[in-house]
């Protein structure tokens, strides 16, 4: 997010996946302003270990 | 990356994937992760020819939150050759392999054994906030285990008690007033309701009377911080008359598992597991190390003791090391495409082994 609004406030507003009941985020750069809720959680399905590691920088 | 309001939606989702339980993390720490130049400094000139660098940072912000990519991992075990259990253990078998985390929750440890053993006119309550998957209930756990027959041992988790349920079982011990320790899990479960802090309040005090024996540990994991579950736990009905009652020194951070102490957990386990089966594991060759600790099929320690087991259960009779090709049932295709994977960039673990000792 940071590299294409760097230095901006953006605002996220999504869905939870399970429960279908609002996220928002607001964030500047790595800094997390707010968070609602406070509890939110990001998963990825593919681990690590195959995130074609050393390959292309755009992994 | 998919959103959700908290680790409990996750594991609720349709299309979750126990063995990439690992992959859950708060959104403040994946911000992090991806805030680095990887993904920062893409628009620049020199991207490309900083790539290998960025990298490297990016692997290590991962790192240290405990999460195993293989970058990291090879030197790591390679330059590993004799490791005492001893050496990293908290109390019974939680064990961690950093210094000042290890000698932060001895700390704790003894700070709860001693409100058992001198007790005061005082609350010898206590707070502790982990990020999920660093084994605070099992740490817990443990401390009451060395404690042994002379303090007894309770646990509530909050969140999959009613109200009925959670009160009956607190006025159960009340009576009681022998030494226990008691774990509150997930204190900072059920946010919308008022029965949980009022209920456990009282309870709270009873250290005060007459010196009783009792410790209780409110534990969570929610937020990203202890912090702010402080907060979050300040804004609930009677949530400060609770946080009141934990003496500063009482509130401690269990942090997130680190590679290191996923491949501690594993030699652990290898070593246990032969007990179990009346062997003595004394190495474990590093290619094996590298498969256990890297394969997000055994993200957490049921999982991974359940593998050690089956894995030793191969060990020919007479062999006191667990070697690579132990970890798998013969022809099993995991085994080949692992092998394929992997033997070009870790070749230096292939019939190295690191010796272990409790």
């Amino acid at each position: 997010m940071r590299w294409l609004f760097p230095g901006k406030e953006v605002q996220i507003d999504t869905i939870c996946l399970d429960c279908g009941e609002p996220i928002t985020i607001r964030m500047n750069d790595r800094e997390i302003l707010s968070a609602d809720p406070p509890t939110i959680v990001g998963y990825i399905t593919s681990p690590f270990t195959r995130w074609r590691e050393g390959s292309t920088p755009f992994n | 990356m998919n959103l959700f309001r908290s680790e409990e939606h996750v594991k609720r989702w349709g299309l979750y994937d126990p063995a990439s339980e690992d992959f859950i993390m708060a959104v403040a720490d994946w911000a992090d992760v991806f805030s680095g130049p990887m993904h920062r400094n893409r628009l620049d000139p020199d991207y490309l020819e900083r790539s290998g660098e960025y990298l490297a940072e990016y692997h290590r912000r991962l790192n240290e939150r405990g999460k195993a990519t293989s970058f990291w991992m090879i030197p790591f075990i390679q330059g590993l050759e004799a490791i005492s259990l001893e050496r990293y253990r908290v109390v019974g078998n939680y064990i961690r392999f950093e210094a000042e985390v290890l000698n932060a929750l001895k700390d704790v440890r003894a700070r709860i054994q001693a409100g058992l053993v001198q007790p005061g006119h005082r609350r010898e309550n206590h707070l502790l906030w982990a990020p999920p998957g660093s084994g605070k209930t099992f740490f817990v756990q443990q401390v009451a285990e060395a404690l042994g027959p002379s303090a007894a041992y309770a646990e509530l988790n909050l969140a999959r008690m009613d109200e009925g349920g959670f009160r009956a079982a607190l006025a159960g011990w009340e009576a009681d007033e022998s030494a226990r320790l008691v774990l509150i899990d997930e204190v900072d479960a059920r946010s919308g309701e008022r029965w949980p802090y009022e209920a456990l309040l009282p309870y709270l005090d009873l250290g005060m009377e007459g010196g009783r024996p009792l410790v209780i540990v409110l534990a969570g994991s929610s937020a990203h911080s202890l912090d702010e579950m402080k907060r979050q736990m300040a804004e609930r009905p009677k949530g400060k008359d609770v946080l009141s009652r934990v003496p500063g020194e009482h509130q401690a951070v269990i942090p997130a598992m680190t590679f290191g102490d996923r491949v501690l957990v594993m030699l652990s386990q290898f070593r246990q597991a032969g007990r179990e089966l009346g062997r003595e594991m004394r190495s474990v060759e590093k290619m094996a190390l590298y498969y256990a600790a890297v394969n997000p099929r055994l993200a957490n320690v049921r999982q991974l003791r359940e593998f050690a087991v089956r894995a030793v259960d191969r060990v020919r009779p007479g062999d006191d090391r667990v070697k690579y090709d132990s970890l798998f049932e013969p022809g099993d295709p995991a085994n080949k495409l692992f092998w394929l994977e992997a033997h070009e960039m870790a070749r230096a673990l292939v019939n190295s082994f690191v010796l272990v000792t409790d």
